[in-house]
């Protein structure tokens, strides 16, 4: 039975696949969160200076140019060095790691928590539906950045404010995605189907209303990744994230705001490199959306 | 001989309309009738007649508001809990009208056959999946089927895979919910041949729901006809179809192209009255070329004109001589 | 007898859909014609082409389709090279056409009156008041009672019955010359269903119209046209007026289908079991050689699976494409 499933699994997998690899927009994204993926993964070996990537102090390259340190692009630093004289390139190779990690696991984590709470609201209904319905809003109410600030002020900054503070705030999205979905499918026949015969709830739940239901979930998912990359870029450059000497883009440009009139690679290369992470993932999100969007009433 | 399915007084009401002015859908009102062990039995009416949440109370998927369900001398409307679903898994089957909505479009078929036995835990892996692949073979369909998904089969092919799921629990009674309207002409008879076929070899008892006359008239032994919630005529399809009493049914056959009533030159004037407001006394009195004054004070009872075949009408004896002096008016014509 | 000039005329139409699995040929070399004030009846199963049929006379045919031969010529104009501001000229003031289901083809959000006056001064240069009393009394035609409340309503206010009587209103209120109706009474009941056949009848004497009727539904082709084209796999397969095609079916294909309808019985004697026609309609991406309906043919003989017959008229105004003629 597994092995039936699995297979079954990989040709529905196929059936999305196929279209998707033919749209130019999802190739050129795909293209570039797999360079940024590759570049995440193996950062600490393709960058020229990795331990300055993760935070080393070194010794000012141009001490006659900058006494700050930031010296400008040359044949041994690519991109420059940035305040503190670390290699830019090295910087942005683990900064792009903390983004595309960060995003990810947010993302997940909202999506799971969401799933578990829309789709059980959306398929029991009644009170259970409006009680974690009004918690969601609650959520919903809440503003990242002040989330954040109040998670920093208790447990201290770090990845694991940005992560709470994020995944607490991206999940009611999902949730109210995921109940729809739960109440459109549960009055569907084959739901109707599987009750006469005798199944349980769990059954139903997992096996008929999950499966039917993933598919927006899965589109919302490939745009928030972009959304979430910039706002966990926008919590550092305020100071609510990640700190020194963990790499991170946001934080990169903000530390770059002294130099901007001088040095304008300080804030370029990492700002540019943010810029294509975001493009990438919004292409990704583009073309899965635009393939899959229910409302457009295609069907896999 | 005791009768295999009872139903008495069946009601369904839904609340509706707001905290000051609560008013009640009447879907199902006070429905009352038998059917046989082995029969075809067709339950006909317009959209809002309340024949499907007829058929839906029958296996109790939806809850009636008040009357008794027998089948078999048991009282299937006091069962609860496990029971209930038990002996509803084990007895009854449905089949819907449209197999995309009605197979889950993420399973492909073998899953979606196997899920009332795999639900049920009472077969083993291998005597499941012979089940399944006998069920196949039953509704004629090859095995290379199994791996398909919903959206990759035909219409009739993917209406067959929901009769070969109604099969797999090896039911008594299936409920045919407009099984056949979503299909070809063609198609829709290579079906209903093999649902006879599947009757006569596993002596299935059949609720066979719809609105298309034609198809009911011609595989149906028996019929009920409702209108707003109510019987307005029961008994052996050909008598009534060849002879309907009722103003109602007999409004129903003209329009059928070769009916053998198509003498009575009444046609139906204006709307469906909404089930929300249902005109009182006889629901259908404002649509009766034979109303009178009692029609729109007083419910009709069913009188049983002729052995096995009731009609609920206040004004039998018009309605009658209405039809004899049509079809002579016809005969003169021709 | 001189016969005036057909009002649409369609010679040799094919069209083909590009999709991912491959070409699907939906029409193939189909010839028809209208006359003014007839009402021609498409008849047609799945895949017998006849929803494209309609959609290629009123310029509605999705991306993925291309028309690769033939013409449509209404009134004089071929409507496949006319320039697009003709085409959306004629669309809705001559040419109008009904849908099958009126809750999604009506606008949810817009009232009545807004939707059919809408349509009146998109094609004449009138106010609102002028396009008012002609959507009056467009709806008065269709007996729809208290036209004045209707236009105040919202489509979903209506019932089906009532909605397909606007859409009705709405196709006639500019006086079309011809109206192209595709399966309009599938989406309702079986006694609305007779009063808009009767309507459209009606009408016809009223109105003066010509109307493309499409549908599955072999009985109701017979209540309101008086001619019948017979359609399976793309092709017309038989043609006449309806009360010949139905009474005396030529075709192997309009024979037993004719057959397979189910039909009250009218003694306990007469069997439950059908006649159907063997096997399935053909797969439009490999279809069959020579005659589309040979393989589920019961006469079907050599010369029909070489080559696929033509149209022939057999005698006066009744053809048949088989080579039993």
């Amino acid at each position: 039975m597994l092995a039936d499933t699995l297979q079954n699994i990989k040709r529905r997998a196929n059936m999305w696949t196929k279209p998707l690899l033919k749209d130019r927009i999802f190739l050129m994204g795909a293209i570039i969160i797999g360079i940024m993926i590759f570049i995440a993964i193996l950062a600490p070996w393709i960058s020229p200076y990795p331990a300055q990537g993760e935070g080393q102090t070194v010794p000012n390259v141009c001490p006659s140019i900058s006494p700050a340190g930031v010296c400008p692009p040359s044949f041994q630093h690519p991109f420059g060095t940035e305040q503190g004289g670390r290699d830019l390139l090295s910087r942005i190779f683990f900064g792009i790691r903390t983004s595309i990690l960060v995003s990810f696991l947010v993302v997940m984590l909202a999506m799971g928590i969401g799933l578990a709470v829309g789709l059980t609201a959306g398929y029991f209904g009644g009170l259970v539906d409006e009680a974690l319905m009004r918690i969601t809003d609650i959520f919903l109410a809440i503003p990242h950045i002040l989330l954040a600030l109040n998670i920093v002020a208790i447990l201290g900054p770090g990845l694991v404010d940005v992560f709470i503070a994020l995944g607490a705030t991206w999940w009611p999205a999902f949730a109210r995605l995921a109940r729809s979905q739960a109440i459109a499918i549960r009055s569907r026949p084959f739901v109707m189907v599987a009750k006469a015969i005798g199944a349980p709830s769990r059954h139903i739940v997992f096996k008929h209303i999950l499966p039917n239901s993933i598919s927006p979930l899965l589109v919302q998912m490939s745009i928030d990744l972009g959304a979430v990359v910039l706002a966990e870029a926008g919590l550092s450059f305020i100071g609510l994230g990640v700190r020194p000497p963990t790499a991170d883009l946001g934080q990169m440009i903000f530390a770059a705001i002294d130099f901007i009139t001088t040095s304008w690679w300080v804030a370029l290369f990492p700002g540019l490199f943010l810029t294509l992470l975001v493009l990438g993932f919004n292409m990704i999100g583009d073309a899965v959306r635009d393939r899959f969007d229910p409302r457009l009433r295609r069907q896999f | 001989m005791s009768d295999f399915i009872t139903v008495k007084n069946l009601k369904k009401y839904y609340p509706s309309g707001t905290f000051f002015n609560r008013r009640m859908i009447k879907a199902v009102d006070d429905v009352s009738f038998k059917i046989d062990k082995r029969e075809s039995f067709g339950l006909v009416g317009e959209s809002g007649s309340g024949k499907t949440t007829l058929g839906l109370c029958l296996m109790r998927l939806l809850e009636p508001t008040s009357g008794k369900i027998f089948i078999e001398e048991q009282d299937f409307t006091s069962m609860k809990g496990r029971k209930l679903k038990q002996f509803r898994a084990t007895r009854f089957s449905i089949v819907y009208q449209n197999p995309l909505s009605s197979l889950d479009p993420s399973w492909v078929v073998e899953q979606t056959l196997l899920e009332p036995l795999t639900v049920q835990k009472t077969f083993s892996k291998t005597e499941a999946k012979n089940i399944v692949q006998e069920a196949l073979a039953d509704v004629g369909l090859p095995s290379y089927i199994l791996t398909r998904f919903p959206h990759e089969l035909s219409g009739g092919q993917a209406q067959r895979v929901a009769i070969a799921r109604a099969l797999v629990n090896r039911p008594e009674i299936v409920i045919l919910d407009e099984p056949t309207s979503a299909l070809d002409v063609s198609v829709q008879a290579q079906l209903l041949n093999l649902l006879l076929d599947l009757q006569e070899r596993h002596g299935l008892t059949y609720l066979f729901i719809s609105h298309d006359l034609n198809v009911v008239g011609h595989i149906c032994d028996r019929i009920a006809v409702m209108y707003l919630g109510k019987l307005a005529e029961l008994g052996d399809a050909i008598e009534i179809f060849n002879m309907p009493m009722h103003p109602y049914t007999q409004s129903l056959v003209s329009t059928i192209s070769q009916a053998s009533v198509k003498f009575i030159k009444y046609k139906l004037k204006g709307e469906p009255p909404s089930p929300l407001n249902p005109p009182s006394g006889c629901r259908f009195h404002t649509r009766c070329p034979y109303a009178t004054s009692i029609c729109s004070e007083e419910e009709p009872e069913m009188v049983e004109v002729s052995k096995g075949h009731f009609v609920a009408c206040h004004n039998l004896e018009l309605v009658k001589s209405g039809l004899i002096q049509a079809k002579e008016r016809a005969i003169l014509m021709e | 007898m001189a016969q005036a000039l057909p009002l649409l005329e369609i010679k040799n139409l094919t069209v083909e859909y590009i999709t991912h699995a491959g070409t699907i040929r939906a029409l193939d070399r189909i010839s028809l014609k209208v006359n003014r004030s007839e009402f021609l009846g498409i008849v047609g199963e799945s895949g017998s082409g006849k929803s494209t049929l309609a959609y290629a006379t009123i310029g509605l045919l999705p991306q993925n389709s291309r028309i690769t031969s033939g013409s449509i010529t209404f009134d004089g104009i071929d409507l496949l090279k006319a320039p697009s501001k003709e085409i959306t000229s004629l669309r809705g003031r001559r040419i109008s056409m009904v849908f099958q289901d009126p809750m999604t083809s009506l606008n949810p959000v817009f009232k009545i009156e807004e939707q059919i006056c809408r349509v009146i001064q998109q094609h004449k240069v009138v106010n609102r008041q002028a396009a008012k009393a002609i959507a009056l009394e467009h709806l008065a035609h269709v007996e729809l009672p208290e036209a004045n409340r209707i236009l105040e309503l919202y489509p979903f206010e209506l019932s089906g019955g009532m909605q397909q009587r606007v859409m009705i209103a709405m196709a006639l209120s500019l006086s079309p010359d011809l109206v192209i109706a595709d399966e309009p009474t599938s989406a309702v009941d079986a006694t609305i269903q007779f009063q808009i056949l009767e309507l459209l009848s009606r009408l016809r004497q009223s109105q003066n119209f010509s109307m493309l009727f499409i549908t599955h539904n072999l009985d109701i082709v017979s209540q309101v046209c008086d001619r019948v084209a017979v359609m399976y796999a793309g092709r017309v397969v038989e043609e006449g007026s309806s009360h010949d095609v139905f009474s005396d079916p030529k075709h192997p294909y309009t024979q037993a289908l004719m057959k397979s309808i189910p039909r009250p019985r009218k003694s306990i004697t007469e069997s439950k079991r059908l006649s159907v026609i063997e096997g399935s309609i053909p797969d439009l991406l490999f279809p069959p050689k020579g005659c589309k309906f040979h393989p589920r043919c019961p006469y079907a003989f050599d010369k029909c699976k070489q080559e696929e017959p033509e149209l022939k008229e057999v005698k006066e105004g009744r053809k048949v494409a088989c080579y039993l003629y």
